[in-house]
């Protein structure tokens, strides 16, 4: 067959290939565009690591395409959270049940799921350790570990504080929202004093959750009749920037001022004294500034889990060095263990440390693994797409949607990207879970 | 997104309102079991009728999603309150016609 398709090309004329050119270029702009990897017979040993979104989404698209090929999935957490809904329960909208599922169900019967995390990587001999000290070894290694939530860099602070003291954190998982909300209620019920919402100096997931959050809360103030009494600020640690594209950036500064919120730039949050509820903002030459709150909603410093920050895998040059897996921004495969391809918030790229991104590299991945098993050159790229349904108030959003150079990358020719909308709302609260679950299940 | 994605994320959305997709599909059934004689309302009046349910709906619409008319600004939101308005006429209106069909 392969040579038949060769025997035809290579007796095709000019001006018959400019057809097929033209046919092709019209096929591509035809709205079905079905993604699908071609599927492959292998036995090879797909090792997934992690057992979040990324993971289960992997797991069952190779269950899908690679046929004959063991797949395993690791990764101790029995349940699986839908962390983009976390917002909503900090904002009093949903309950934490809505968010919450189990592993099992999400996955192909053909994945073999040990519910272990890795302790440790051998890319040099292609294996890992678990933490009940088994060894496996591996084909090909997918790294999809999500990102760890470093607490305790802030010095003072530990994840049990959150639901305590004022202190707020959505990233927590559903008990940590479930308090952010409480905290949140305690602080309008008092109707006075002040509240500060703030922001990491590092890579972050979800990194317009931290604006999420204040723009609810604002809301709420209002919604409360309270909101004169309330003092609320945002301080950041960049200098006027909250959020990595300009247009979204200037567009959430302009919209804090006419809400009246006070924003402080170029401090990290570096240490809380939770009893006296006193906050420490280092800045940028070392001078230190304490600030009481009532409450504090505080984004943890976030990183690959030590594991990997521990092995070979992460970058050893650049602004990521020493931290998130060193991968090709574009394949999702490692630069230098060929075997290797990250997905998701550990992958040291850019962009992509949102379960959107998690979506788009998803069929890259897939692709290039296949590719990749096949002795084929890697043609699948991914082109940054990340995106943010920015919640500027309950009831409304803006569909912040881009990739590589904060190029804009609108999914609907129908919902502009930068405007504030009911129907972009309707869609965070009723169809991105749905959207989301489709995509654990590999079908999107 | 593909087209084939939208419908695939549609079908995760309806699933947990099937409940609901069977009633709207049983109301018309039981509408035509019992339909009744009366010609309480001319097919004028069942236009009107169904145009008022329809405005009622295309009002609770923002609430029931936890918003506000207000934010009903951009032109994909129209289009979207429109499509409810339109798809909640029709139905109610179809509902009334089997209603009113009067037994043979």
């Amino acid at each position: 067959m392969k040579n038949a398709i060769n025997k035809y090309l290579s007796r095709m004329d000019r001006r018959r290939f400019l057809k097929l050119g033209i046919g092709a270029s019209l096929l591509s702009t035809f709205p079905f565009q079905i993604v699908q990897a071609q599927k492959l017979n292998t036995n090879a040993h797909i090792l997934i690591v992690g057992g979040g979104a990324a993971g289960i989404a992997m797991a069952n698209r190779f269950s899908h395409s690679l046929q004959g090929a063991k797949i395993t999935m690791l990764g101790e957490r029995q349940p699986h959270i839908y962390q983009p809904g976390q917002i909503l329960i900090a904002a009093n909208l949903w309950d934490k049940s809505r968010v919450i599922t189990q592993t099992r169900d999400w996955l192909a019967d053909d994945v073999n799921w040990i519910n272990k995390d890795v302790t440790a990587f051998f890319p040099d001999n292609k294996s890992v350790t678990l933490s009940d000290g088994q060894k496996l070894t591996y084909d090909v290694l997918v790294v999809a570990t999500g990102c760890q939530l470093n607490y305790e860099h802030i010095e003072g602070m530990s994840s049990d504080l959150i639901g305590k003291y004022g202190i707020g954190s959505v990233y927590a998982g559903p008990d940590g929202a479930v308090n952010t909300n409480k905290m949140i209620q305690q602080y309008i019920n008092k109707g006075e004093g002040k509240a500060i919402f703030t922001l990491s100096n590092t890579l972050i997931k979800c990194a317009g959750a931290p604006l999420k959050m204040a723009f609810t809360s604002l809301d709420r103030f209002e919604q409360s009749g309270k909101r004169d009494n309330l003092d609320v600020s945002f301080i950041t640690p960049y200098k006027n920037r909250v959020f990595s594209v300009k247009y979204y950036n200037d567009f959430v500064l302009n919209r804090w001022q006419e809400q009246g919120l006070n924003f402080y730039d170029e401090r990290v949050l570096s240490a809380i004294d939770a009893v006296n509820q006193k906050a420490t903002f280092t800045k940028p030459d070392g001078s230190e500034e304490n600030q009481e709150y009532d409450f504090i909603h505080v984004v943890p410093p976030m990183s690959a889990p030590d594991a990997i920050r521990n092995s070979e895998l992460v970058w050893k040059s650049g602004a990521m060095a020493g931290d998130w897996v060193e991968v090709d921004q574009y394949h999702m495969q490692h630069l230098r263990y060929p075997e290797i391809f990250a997905i998701g918030d550990v992958a040291g790229t850019p962009f992509g440390k949102t379960a959107a991104s998690v979506k788009t590299q998803a069929p890259v991945v897939e692709a290039n693994v296949i590719s990749f098993l096949a002795g084929k050159e890697l043609k699948a790229e991914y082109n940054g797409y990340t995106s943010c349904p920015l919640i500027t108030a309950i009831g409304k959003a803006m569909l912040a949607e881009f990739g590589y150079g904060g190029k804009l990358l609108p999914s609907f020719p129908f919902i502009s990207p930068k405007e504030e909308s009911w129907a972009v709302w309707v869609m965070e609260e009723k169809m991105l879970q749905p959207a989301y679950y489709a995509m654990l299940h590999g079908k999107v | 997104m593909s087209i084939e994605s939208i419908l695939i994320v549609l079908l995760y959305s309806a699933k947990p309102y099937l409940w609901l997709i069977v009633l709207l599909a049983a109301i018309p059934l039981i509408s035509y079991m019992v339909r009744l004689n009366s010609p309480l309302l001319n097919q004028f009046q069942k236009i009107i009728v169904s145009f008022g349910i329809a405005i009622l709906v295309a009002l609770a619409a923002p609430y029931i999603t936890m918003s506000k008319l207000q934010y009903v600004t951009t032109l994909a939101d129209w289009g979207v309150l429109i499509a409810i308005m339109l798809a909640a006429m029709l139905y109610c209106w179809f509902i009334l016609t089997l209603l009113f069909a009067g037994k043979s």
